[in-house]
Order: C-alpha cells, then structure tokens, then sequence
C-alpha cells in the first residue's frame, strides 16, 4: 500500500466527519436564537444630558411575543430612570414600566390574538425606548434581570379553551452607558500625543532642512 | 205588598245560594272521599284499613285520585320524589315508575299506588305521625328495598305487589320490621291506639285505574315505554284479560272460554294463574300455580267452575268459566237461557270479569324481541271473540354513556364548570335520563351530582380551582336498564379559574388590573389568591395575564 493511498484512506473518514459536522452547524444556524439587547449597546453620553437606549427583541422567527415581563438593571449612581415609551409590535393591550432601586421592570400584555400577532408581528423588532437621567460620570452598566417572555397561547384539545400561555426563552445581550464629565478646555492626552508628534516631525523636518542647506 | 213579598223570595233564595257557596269543601271533600273508596265492599277495622282492589290498571298513569285531603300536606308528592331519588339494594336508582296517589282517611294517611316499569303495581301506605316516631327510610318493593331519605315523622310501610281482588290491609298501631329493625309506632299520636292491637274492624275497597267504562273484551300487560312498549325483560309480564257479556245481550252466558296463545317467546315453565274475577267475585288462586281448578257457588241454583291449564304444546293458555248445576254437578240445560253465571252487564260488574296471569320472557330473549298476545273469548257457542294484541318489546341492552371533556376545563364566569355527556342506547327505548357522579380527585367517595338529569350538559358548582375533578355517568334507558357502573372516571379534568377574579360575572380589564398588582407574587403570598393563578403553576405572572386577555368577555378586555 503506497502512503499516498493510506493517506487518502485515513484522510476521508475525517473529512465525512468534518460533511456530517458542518451541515448540522449549518442546519442550526437556521434557527438562531432569539435574542434580547440593548440599542446601541454601549453609548456616550455628557453628564446632565439624556441616554436614551432601545431594548429591542430580534430572531423571533415563527413565534410571535404576546406578553413579557423584562426588569433591566444600571447603577443608580450613574444613572436615573425617567421614561420608557413601548413599541407598537403587541398591538392592543396594557403595558407599565415600574422603577426600582438601579432597575426598571418593564412590562406588557397584548389584547390581539395570537393569530393577529403572528401575522402582523416583526422578527425584530424594538420592545421599548428607555430614556435615563445622568446623575454622574462614569460607566453605567444595563443588564437584564427577571426576564419572562410569553407567546403562543396552549389550548385544550378536546374543549379549545386556552389553558396557558407558552413561556419563550431569550439570551440577553447587555449593554453600558457611559457619562462623561463636562468639557473643561484642558487637552486630552491623545491631542497632546498629537501635538507633540506634529512639533516634532516639524523640528526634524526642519533640521535635515537645514543640515541639507548646510 | 205583593212586591215586598217578591223582594223577601229572592232574599231567601240568595241567602240559600250563598249559604250553600259558603260550603263548597265539605260537598267536594265527599265527593272526593266517595270517588276514593269507590264502590263495593267497606268494613271497619278497629286500627286498620284494608283495600280491595277491584281493577288494575297499569295505563292509568297516575290518574286515579281526586284529593279528599284534609289536611294541606302532600305525602304522595313527598314519597314520589323520595322514590325518584331512591336506589335498590344493589345501588341501581328507580327509574321509570310511576306513582298514583290515593290519599283518604284524615289526609295523614296516604296510600300510594306505583307502576313499575313492567307494568306491575304496587301498593304503599304512608302515615304522617307525631315527632316521637321514628321515621322509616326503606321500602320494599317486591325484593327490591329503597332507601328512602328520611322525611321526617312519617313512616311508609313495604311495597305489596298488587293483585286484583286481593284484600290489602294496611295497619296503623302495630309493629313493622324493616331490614331487621324494628319501628314501633306506639304510641300513636293520631287515635291513641296500642302497637300491636290491629282489630280489623274497617276496609275499604278501592278501584286502582280508570273508574270509567273499559272495552269489555280487552287484553293488556306491561306498560312498557313508547309505541313498542319497550321492557326489559327480566321480570315476569302481567297480563290480564277482560270480558263482559253485554249489557244488550239477551241471556247470561253459561259457559265463557279464553283462550291465550302465548309467545314463543315467553317461557312456559314461568306461567303462574293470578286473580280470576267475574260478577264482581274474586278468586285468587295459590301463588305459583300454574293450573287451577276451583269452584264458587253464586247462589243456591248455580254453582260456577272454574279451570286453568296450558297446553304446552300448542303454547295455549285456556280458561274455562262453566256453569253447574250445584246439586247434580252437572252443567245447566244449555237450552235453559235464563240461566248462566254471567248475566248481562245492565249493572256493572254482575255482567264483566277477567282473568290474569303471569309470565316471563325467555332469559335469553334479546332486545328487539317483540312478544304479541292476542286472546280470544268464546261465549257459550258464540264465535270466538278476538281482543286487542298487546304487544311488548324487549330491551334488555344497557345503556352507555360518559362524561365527555378535556384535560382542563376553564370555569365560567358565573362560577359553574361546564361538563357534558352523552350516550347511546343500542337496546332501542333510547336514554332515559343520567345520573351523574362528581368526585374531588383524592376524595374518597363519589357524590351523585345530578339524578335523572334529562339534559346532556350542566354547570357544576362548589369547585376549587386548580384541582382536578373527576366525573362518569350512569345512563338509564326508557326500559329500565341501568348502566354498569364504570370502573373509573370518564371525564378528570382541572378547574382553571374563570378569569372573573372581581366577581362582577365577566372577564375585563378591570381583572386585569387585579391580577397585575400581584404580579410576580405565588399564590400563597398574595392577595388576590389562586383566582388570578390562571395557568395553575401557583405564580401570578404576565403568563397569566395573557391568558385573561385570551378569556376577556369583550373584544380587547373591554369593560362593562
């Protein structure tokens, strides 16, 4: 047996393997999970100005959200909740925002069907618009804590009447706000880099001028 | 003048008119009392009453009385319902009697008349007593015992299968053993009498059925449900054959036979001789004879024989009425037309009679089995006389029947759950009603939820939520067939809560609003409890929630 061939045999078994892997990565990577961020994920923001973050909800797929209850947390140094508006993806229904110490629950409850949620629902879509005070400078982490999601409705076969409501489940992205202090007119220590940088290349520029003139 | 004596002439006649207007009871309640007792044969009896009954009529249907109560209580109405709710000694409920009220005497003291399914009667007394009586809760009927709910001071005595002709004496002031216990009925409150002292000394004979004129020459037997007269079966039939010599007839009748070919269906070895009767004279043979031959002396120039055999092989069942001559034995001269036992029927009964007997279907006669009878009647050398067919239908299939429903079931807001049933009858009478059974799962015992229940859905109450209840049927078909029990429950389904946690009979957002107050709280810790725990996992969630906006009684959780 030439070593090539024993080889190629040995080669083929991994490479069936390396097939049958990748198809099923490929396969799962059909359904990506549905997943909870922050919009933008972290943002700047200037002490005594606003941080307004979107809590959005993307690769819903073929379920639809019919209710949620999402408690968000950040540090209540840095920052103070002030508002949330909801988005309009649940149609009809009641929702409420309550703050807590360093967290703000959001939640809500659609009055529309399944049917009409499944049908006019986005894949992604945003939850709600968060609006934070800054209180102080600094990093502002938002994370999430109790999160539940409900979607499809469960009935009963035999009576059709609706027993329960599908609990869903998200990975949840966090996210950060940071405040800055207000601008004092000191150069930052990248412009002085900068500036001493330019001074310098202009000195030595300068000097094999005057070396060359010499 | 003569118009003041006008004016005093019709003052008298209207005081007369408005004085007998003033007394309507007392001629009603003897009329009543006379339509009761009937004609016929009356005795008194110390502390007992006894019945003759004259006439038994299955088809009377409950027709029988004109109230001669005294007293405003209706005891019949009281058993009749005690009896509809009442179950055999082998649990199975009374179905398809029917009850027929006789209430006499003080109008504490009521007898009742019931029909069973086959067509025979029964003959109970209920007597209304004083508070120190111990009420009695059975009832015997014909081997059968009902357990009937204590009705407080009265006391109703064992059913007596009814025969015509039969001497029913019904007893006030002695003892009666039910079931091995003994009910004394000492002292008694009503006539101050002694247990024990029953004296005859009073009977009454009473017509059990239609008092009205009957086809002279009729044939009838079990009553039976419906057009085909469905039974079961698996008891024996009473049949009962009538004739009459008629009123416009010109000589009495010497000789009157009755044939009966009976069905290949009916089981010869069964056949029993009942009550014979003619001219108002009754005699009853032996119980469980299946021949009789007697004789009855009517007056000192006719001496009346009577015989009763089956042919079994020809199936025929012959009655032979025949006139003799006392002193020789002899039948009369039939040359001689003035004479014979049965003259024409100018006052009733002289001129009628009947015969009865006994009989059961074969045991292995299955449903749809039609059993006809026709018989015939022959007097003296007359063409015979056919009377009508009666004609039965075997039904001896069970019903079935079951709770039908899901796993879970929500409840209303109106507080009821909503179960149904259904089931089928392949016998052929059709269902007759449901008992259905209802049991907290874990509990130990079913309770009978609904007895007799003619409707196939029902609002259950007095539900937990969030716990599983379990639920079977029993149907009773028109026949009297009664379900097997089955082993385990048809329906097990859990209680979810209505969604009506204000109370105010809909589902809105108001309840909403409740539930969300409490949200993210078990059901232990809050305030509004295992109402607003929806889904049954003991959490109030939004979950729950959700599943309020999917049972909002208007659209998008309106409010009222």
């Amino acid at each position: 047996m030439s070593k090539r061939l024993l080889k190629t045999l040995l080669l083929l078994p991994v490479l069936l393997a390396a097939l049958f892997l990748g198809g099923h990565q490929a396969y799962g990577q059909m359904v990506p999970e549905i997943t909870l961020s922050f919009q933008p994920q972290s943002s700047v923001v200037g002490l005594g100005q606003q941080a307004t973050v979107e809590l959005r909800i993307n690769n819903l797929g073929d379920q639809f959200l019919s209710t949620y209850d999402i408690t968000i947390g950040f540090d209540p140094d840095i920052l103070q909740f002030f508002s949330a508006t909801f988005g309009t993806e649940l149609g009809f229904g009641t929702n409420g925002a309550t703050p807590g110490a360093g967290t703000v629950e959001l939640s809500e409850i659609s009055f529309e069907s399944d049917n009409d949620l499944n049908v006019s629902q986005a894949d992604d879509f945003m939850i709600a618009s968060l609006v934070f005070n800054t209180v102080a400078s600094g990093t502002s982490p938002l994370s999430f804590g109790a999160v539940m999601l409900g979607g499809a409705t469960i009935f009963d076969d035999q009576t059709g009447e609706p027993i329960e409501v599908s609990p869903m489940y998200a990975q949840t992205t966090g996210g950060s706000v940071i405040v800055n202090s207000p601008q004092t007119g000191v150069p930052e220590p990248g412009t002085l880099i900068l500036l001493l940088t330019g001074l310098a290349t202009v000195g030595m520029a300068r000097r094999k001028d005057s070396d060359n003139n010499s | 003048m003569n118009r003041f004596l006008k004016y005093t002439v019709v003052l008298v006649a209207l005081l007369v008119v408005g004085f007998l207007y003033s007394n309507p009871g007392r001629a009603d309640d003897k009329d009543a009392l006379d339509l009761v007792i009937a004609q016929g044969e009356y005795e008194e009896w110390q502390d007992s009453i006894a019945y003759r009954i004259t006439h038994l009529d299955p088809d009377s249907g409950g027709q029988l009385t004109g109230s001669c109560v005294t007293s405003s209580m209706d005891f019949g109405t009281s058993i009749a319902s005690a009896l509809s709710a009442s179950k055999d000694s082998g649990g199975q409920p009374y179905t398809g009697w029917r009850v027929q009220q006789v209430t006499h005497y003080t109008g504490l003291h009521t007898a009742l008349v019931l029909t069973s399914p086959e067509g025979n009667m029964y003959f109970v007394d209920n007597y209304f007593f004083g508070p120190s009586i111990q009420p009695v809760s059975t009832v015997d009927f014909g081997g059968k015992t009902a357990y009937l709910p204590n009705t407080g001071q009265q006391y109703t005595s064992p059913g007596t299968l009814l025969l015509p002709g039969e001497w029913l004496p019904t007893s006030k002031g002695i003892d009666y053993t039910i079931e091995g216990d003994t009910y004394v009925t000492t002292p008694n409150p009503m006539a101050g009498i002694t247990a024990g002292s029953g004296i005859p000394q009073r009977k009454k004979e009473i017509t059990v059925g239609p008092t009205q004129s009957v086809d002279p020459n009729q044939k009838s037997g079990p009553y039976g449900y419906g057009e085909a007269r469905y039974v079961k079966g698996d008891s024996p039939f009473t049949y009962t054959v009538a004739f009459e010599n008629l009123s416009t007839a010109g000589a009495p009748a010497q000789t009157v036979v009755i044939t009966d070919v009976l069905d290949d269906d009916l089981d010869l070895s069964t056949f029993r001789v009942g009550p014979i009767s003619f001219g108002g004279h009754t005699l009853v043979p032996l119980s469980g004879e299946a021949s009789y031959a007697g004789y009855y002396d009517l007056n000192s120039s006719i001496r009346v024989r009577v015989q009763v055999s089956v042919d079994e092989s020809t199936r025929t069942a012959t009655w032979t009425f025949s006139s003799l001559n006392p002193q020789t034995g002899e039948p009369l001269d039939p040359a001689d037309a003035s004479l014979g036992f049965l003259p024409p029927n100018q006052n009733p009964p002289e001129g009628q009679g009947y015969v009865t007997y006994f009989i059961s279907p074969l045991s292995g006669a299955s449903s749809g089995t039609v059993i006809v009878n026709q018989a015939s009647i022959i007097f003296d050398s007359n063409d015979p006389i056919f009377t009508n067919t009666w004609s039965n239908t075997i039904d001896s299939e069970k019903p079935q029947s079951r709770a039908t429903g899901g796993a879970s079931t929500r409840a209303k807001p109106d507080g009821t759950l909503a179960v149904r049933w259904s089931g089928s009858d392949s016998g052929g009478s059709g269902i007759r009603s449901y008992d259905v059974f209802a049991q907290k799962k874990d509990d130990s015992a079913y309770s009978l939820w609904l007895h007799d229940a003619t409707v196939t859905s029902a609002g259950f109450r007095g539900w937990e939520a969030c716990t599983t209840y379990n639920f079977y049927t029993v149907a009773t078909d028109n026949a009297g067939n009664t379900e097997t029990v089955p082993s385990g429950p048809d329906l097990s389904t859990k209680v979810l809560p209505s969604g009506d946690i204000d109370g105010d009979g809909d589902v809105d957002n108001n309840d909403l609003n409740i539930l969300l107050q409490d949200r993210n709280k078990t059901v232990a810790n809050s305030a509004c409890g295992i109402k607003c725990d929806l889904d049954c996992d003991g959490k109030i969630t939004v979950l729950d929630g959700r599943v309020l906006a999917t049972v909002c009684t208007r659209p998008k959780c309106a409010t009222r």
